[in-house]
């Protein structure tokens, strides 16, 4: 029964995040490569204040500042380079954040990563974890779905349509653009929070592209800007992949079909989504 | 997305036809990098318990029951790891496991094992950060903290004064560096430069070390291609000062691929136990030359030993084999007669000083380590 809260807990603290980058890439098409930048500097600033103040209020502030400011200068560099350029960047932020991690070892540990993170008292069971984290993952769901039904949701859609003609109607695209990058990073730090309940270890390998190619795989195969199919694919791709551990053959022949069949699932998406991915903008 | 709904259904079936079937043998779990950069330290650790448990199986098994391993892939990472501990230790009911073997699959797993009471000995993690990692949690792979002891003891009574050092930037190397600094103070290192995982052209930073003076150069590498390059471009650039490493450049793989710019290299290690015995002739006749270390397949061939002793004494329960753990005095290994401290860390493995002779590794002194 364990093992079921766990994938439930697997599924819950991670919705957030795809849902929040299913807004910012799927549904506003800004080719942000970067969201485990804000992930990574999200979390080590909610764990290392944790594990030196033991206060968790104090924490969760820290990790949401962070994450918050570097969402800031994500949304400031969107609105100022053209789409591609802006990839390009998050990238390279990206990187940078997992050098800073890695090299700034007085303070973060560098590789050795956070062992031991200290749980919340009522989060000391598995059940109680597992409810706790799809009790909040429904409140994002809602929160996002009620986002992307709300004037919001319509502007950032014309805006990722055609951005001249939304200015044009009077969509601010500025405050657009921030509020999405901001609730991102707020699910991000919902994840990072939850991640860290749950495995009390966090390690800078976890925020590598291998993970990203995950999120991105998840939102790709959901249906870009699809949130009942993004829930949808994150909880089979999630199955599936964990579930995979279960088939009768040894792991070190499983291990590398594992990574096959991913490929071929991301590739799949792509080449069924392509028209969804990269839509030719509306002409007048 | 019916694609993906038939996928889904497709692994379900599969599932249910996979429900671990319940008999008569004590299921033991392995947790170890069966994938990815780190698969070398998996294939070979795997392949010391399978060997182990043959052995004990042929002899009619522990009391009577037969092992059975229950192998999951940890992927040297904190997810991968927590979710194959999650399965051992809920879906596979295995009675201990034998892993994780990077310490970060040890310590995102330890937690899960402490908390169903499920011993875990670890066969390869050597982070000072596992000495604390919980009560169930044993390794008979010695401490960072230890060998860089054994390394700074053997700078001192070389009369070694100035180390340069290249560290990449993984968890192992850049924890020894970390104790190594402690150990030896800040000024012993002339030249500390760290380096992205999986880098292999160092030929810049060996530039910038011609302008320093330094009596031994120390490549701190997670691998050893790493460590081969390092030492090749060392010996390319006409550095004639002496080389060091640990036990990762412990490894023929090193001489493979560095030929001669390792004559005379230098490692501080745990024996490459079982080398030259009847161990590594049983071992390659059945698995072929180890992809690492013949020691690291030791090391998890007395893992499986040691705690195969430990439920043939006390039973399955895991209260019952940590308490036997604990109370060992010694248990006569490939590795050395060891036992475990209050902690679970391992006691009685001693290091040595190997050094490349003739495109092989051999031991040539002991090493003593005293605590400084």
């Amino acid at each position: 029964m364990d093992f079921f809260w766990h994938i439930v807990i697997t599924i819950a603290h991670t919705l957030p995040t795809f849902l929040g980058y299913n807004l910012v890439f799927g549904r506003g098409k800004i080719l942000h490569f970067g969201p485990y930048g804000v992930s990574i500097a999200g979390a080590y600033a909610l764990f290392l204040t944790l594990m030196h103040t033991q206060n968790y209020a104090l924490a969760i502030l820290a990790g949401l500042a962070v994450a918050l400011t570097i969402s800031l200068l994500f949304a400031f560099l969107s609105l100022r380079l053209t789409p591609d350029s802006f990839g390009v960047m998050s990238i390279a932020m990206h990187l940078a954040m997992i050098a800073v991690v890695l090299n700034f070892s007085f303070l973060t540990r560098g590789a050795l990563g956070l062992p031991s993170i200290p749980r919340l008292p009522f989060l000391e069971e598995i059940e109680a974890l597992a409810i706790t984290a799809i009790a909040i993952a429904i409140g994002f769901a809602f929160l996002f779905y009620r986002l992307e039904h709300s004037s919001f949701g319509r502007a950032l859609t014309a805006l990722a349509e055609h951005e001249w003609h939304a200015k044009s109607l009077g969509v601010n695209r500025t405050k657009v653009t921030v509020i999405a990058f901001l609730l991102l990073a707020v699910a991000h730090v919902h994840g990072n929070f939850f991640y860290g309940q749950h495995i009390q270890f966090v390690h800078p390998n976890d925020f590598q592209f291998s993970h990203f190619v995950f999120l991105i795989m998840v939102i790709v195969a959901g249906g870009p800007g699809s949130m009942r199919g993004v829930i949808l694919s994150a909880v089979l791709i999630t199955l599936l992949k964990e579930g995979i551990r279960f088939v009768p053959l040894m792991p070190d022949v499983l291990g590398p079909i594992r990574l096959i069949l991913f490929g071929l699932i991301l590739f799949g998406a792509v080449w069924w989504r392509r028209d969804a991915l990269f839509p030719k903008q509306r002409t007048v | 997305m019916k694609k993906l709904l038939a996928l889904s259904s497709l692994l379900a079936i599969t599932l249910a036809a996979c429900t671990p079937a319940s008999g008569e043998t004590i299921k033991i779990g392995y947790l170890g990098p069966l994938t990815g950069d780190a698969a070398a330290y998996g294939v070979d650790t795997l392949n010391g318990v399978r060997m182990k448990v043959d052995e004990i199986n042929a002899a009619g098994g522990i009391n009577g029951k037969q092992i059975e391993i229950v192998a999951e892939d940890g992927r040297c990472n904190g997810t991968d790891s927590s979710s194959a501990a999650q399965k051992l230790v809920h879906v596979d009911k295995v009675v201990a496991i034998i892993g994780g073997q990077c310490s970060g699959e040890t310590l995102a797993a330890a937690p899960i094992a402490e908390a169903a009471g499920i011993v875990m000995i670890s066969a390869l993690s050597s982070s000072p950060d596992v000495t604390t990692a919980g009560d169930f949690i044993f390794r008979d792979y010695p401490s960072d903290a230890l060998k860089t002891t054994a390394m700074a003891g053997y700078f001192e009574t070389e009369g070694v004064t100035k180390i340069a050092m290249i560290t990449e930037n993984t968890d192992f190397a850049t924890g020894f560096r970390t104790s190594l600094i402690a150990d030896l103070g800040e000024d012993m290192i002339v030249f500390d430069e760290i380096v992205d995982p999986g880098t292999q052209d160092f030929r810049t930073l060996l530039t910038r070390l011609q302008g320093t003076e330094f009596d031994y150069f120390f490549p701190n590498g997670q691998t050893p291609p790493a460590i081969a390059a390092m030492a090749q471009q060392f010996r390319e650039l006409g550095f004639t000062q002496p080389m060091i490493s640990h036990d990762v450049g412990d490894s023929i793989t090193l001489v493979e691929i560095a030929g001669d710019a390792v004559d005379g290299f230098r490692a501080i290690s745990v024996p490459n136990a079982g080398e030259g015995e009847p161990f590594e002739t049983a071992f390659t006749a059945k698995y072929g030359s180890p992809q690492q270390s013949l020691g690291f397949s030791a090391h998890a061939y007395d893992a499986l030993g040691v705690l195969a002793q430990a439920i043939g004494a006390a039973g399955t329960e895991g209260t019952a084999i940590r308490d036997y753990l604990y109370a060992l005095e010694g248990y006569e290994g490939i590795v050395g007669n060891f036992h475990f401290d209050d902690n679970g860390d391992v006691v009685g493995v001693p290091y040595v000083l190997r050094e490349v002779q003739n495109g092989t590794f051999v031991t040539v002194a002991d090493i003593a380590v005293a605590p400084r």
